[in-house]
């Protein structure tokens, strides 16, 4: 028993290591530190419940679904498929129920980018504990010979991997957390969210909370069948595509970091919220123009036309999102337009500003006057009725 | 459907090859008759793709959405590449405010009375002369 209590300590030293590499490096990247070391602890309990699962289903087999499903299927691929997709269940939904609750709590999250920090200090904590007891596990039954590739392993890439699981769930919490200001952007650019429509018809919720659910659990269903591929792949030992999708997956949780949208401060606090100095259907007129313009793809006027609103309605966040996100196209052109260049023929753009320079190097120019002669022509009105006459007219 | 009429009236000039108009806009421009009322525009444009000269005059005009808006900038962009102008007259406020806003108003010079926006309309580059 003695022996046990070393052992764990032990064990516990050793997954500490790259736990606390990662802590002090996320630490340094983010706010209120005290909260993300609360996060850290508090994950590291989430691993009770799925313990507590698999000792009730221990002693209560007759509530195992998942027994009961592989005792109906034969086929062993697909039994492991189960687990795996029932293991990324239970472990997914724990991780993320402590950001959940930690942020409702202390109203933590202010941006997508801060939701995906504390989901992989969530992480962290999770995979810190699971490797403890995997450690353990490894060493009293193996001993210590067979534990230096699996710690290495596990310290490198299966810490990673959950990091990246729950950090794609944050993501998506983080949107669902912000759909007000999201959805109102997105819809602006002409999304139609039909399967909230649906999920609030057959739930009786509203729309925007049918919004929030569907974000939380694509975030969920995501982080869950990264986690299941993952264990997939390690079940049969394909060490090499591991590697590659951790790396592929962490470059691309780092795009989503990166992007000015994710960073963007969500959170206004009302009672300091300054009011537009511009009429609010005037406002909207512009905001609908920046939806159309935005799909059109002309980034640089949408850019240009949210710093002039901004510097009238500062704490709008429809605006700044349409502007970060219009950044963010402006980064990604400039990207694949580097790799793009020299295989497709260069398009002329015109914008608002380009055509400002030239308007500007026009009326440096000396200007003739056209002379105007007498008398002028009655005019024509054009109206539904009286297109013809108009068309006449200009036939004459 | 909301009531939105367009009146022409040529402003005749004595240089040939050019087409300067005043474009007399009235009611509500939105959804409902944008795309329509664009069209009469469109029509003068394809029929006169070089040096056209037109003069918006907005007194009347109460509202314009944002496809109107649009549609202004488009027009903008043809005619002066085919060597004209646009100018834009009386204007109510919360008009103005958008196109401020847009960014249009450096565009598209804005004048308070029509003599002043004709008289800035039929200025045209001299030709052959270097920029200063």
């Amino acid at each position: 028993m003695e022996n046990q209590g070393i052992l764990y300590i032990f064990s516990g030293a050793l997954a500490l290591i790259p736990a606390a590499i990662w802590l002090s490096f996320l630490l340094k990247k983010g706010k209120r530190k005290k909260i993300q070391i609360l996060i850290f602890l508090l994950s590291i309990f989430s691993v009770v419940p799925v313990f507590l699962l698999q000792y009730f289903l221990k002693f209560f087999p007759q509530f195992d679904v998942l027994e009961f499903l592989q005792g109906q299927i034969h086929n062993q691929n697909i039994n492991f498929i189960l687990l795996f997709i029932s293991v990324g269940i239970v472990e997914e939904i724990v991780k993320q129920a402590i950001l959940r609750i930690v942020d409702r709590k202390y109203l933590l999250i202010q941006s997508i980018n801060e939701s995906i920090h504390y989901s992989l200090i969530g992480a962290l904590g999770f995979a810190f504990a699971e490797n403890i007891f995997y450690i353990y596990a490894i060493y009293t039954q193996l001993g210590i010979q067979e534990l230096i590739v699996p710690y290495l392993f596990r310290s490198i890439f299966t810490t990673t991997a959950h990091m990246l699981f729950s950090g794609f769930f944050g993501y998506y919490y983080g949107i669902a957390k912000f759909s007000l200001n999201i959805s109102e952007q997105t819809k602006l650019t002409g999304k139609k969210h039909k399967f909230a429509n649906i999920l609030g018809t057959i739930m009786n919720m509203p729309r925007l909370q049918a919004i929030k659910e569907i974000n939380i659990l694509k975030g969920l269903s995501i982080a869950i069948t990264l986690h299941a591929i993952f264990n997939f792949l390690l079940q049969f030992n394909q060490i090499l595509p591991v590697v590659i999708y951790i790396v592929c997956g962490f470059l691309l949780l780092l795009y989503h970091l990166s992007l000015k949208s994710a960073k963007l401060i969500l959170i206004t606090d009302v009672s300091e919220q300054k009011e537009s100095s511009m009429a609010r259907k005037d406002e909207d007129i512009v905001v609908e123009l920046l939806g159309l313009w935005f799909n059109d793809k002309r980034y640089v006027d949408v850019i240009h036309i949210c710093e002039r609103l901004i510097k009238r309605d500062p704490d709008n966040k429809i605006i700044q999102l349409f502007k970060a996100k219009a950044m963010d196209k402006m980064d990604q052109k400039s990207t694949y337009g580097k790799i793009l260049k020299n295989m497709f023929p260069k398009k002329e753009e015109t914008s608002l500003s380009s055509l400002v320079k030239q308007k500007k190097e026009i009326d440096k120019k000396p200007q003739q006057a056209i002379k105007e002669t007498d008398p002028p022509i009655k005019p024509t009105e054009i109206s539904d009725e009286k297109s013809e006459t108009f068309n006449l007219h200009m036939d004459q | 459907m909301t009531q939105a009429n367009i009146t022409i009236e040529d402003i005749p000039v004595s240089t040939e090859g050019i087409t300067a108009k005043i474009v007399r806009f009235q009611g509500q421009l939105d959804e409902s008759n944008v795309d329509e009322k664009a069209k009469f525009i469109y029509e003068i444009l394809e029929k006169n793709p070089k040096n056209l000269f037109l003069l918006f005059d907005f007194e009347e005009l109460e509202y314009m959405n944002s496809k109107s808006i649009g549609y202004l900038t488009d027009w903008y962009g043809k005619i002066t590449e085919g060597g004209g102008k646009i100018t834009i007259a009386k204007t109510r406020s919360n008009i103005l405010d958008i196109l401020q806003v847009v960014g249009l108003t450096q565009l598209i010079n804005c004048y308070t009375t029509i003599e002043e926006a004709k008289l800035a309309l039929l200025q045209k580059p001299a030709e052959g002369e270097a920029a200063s």
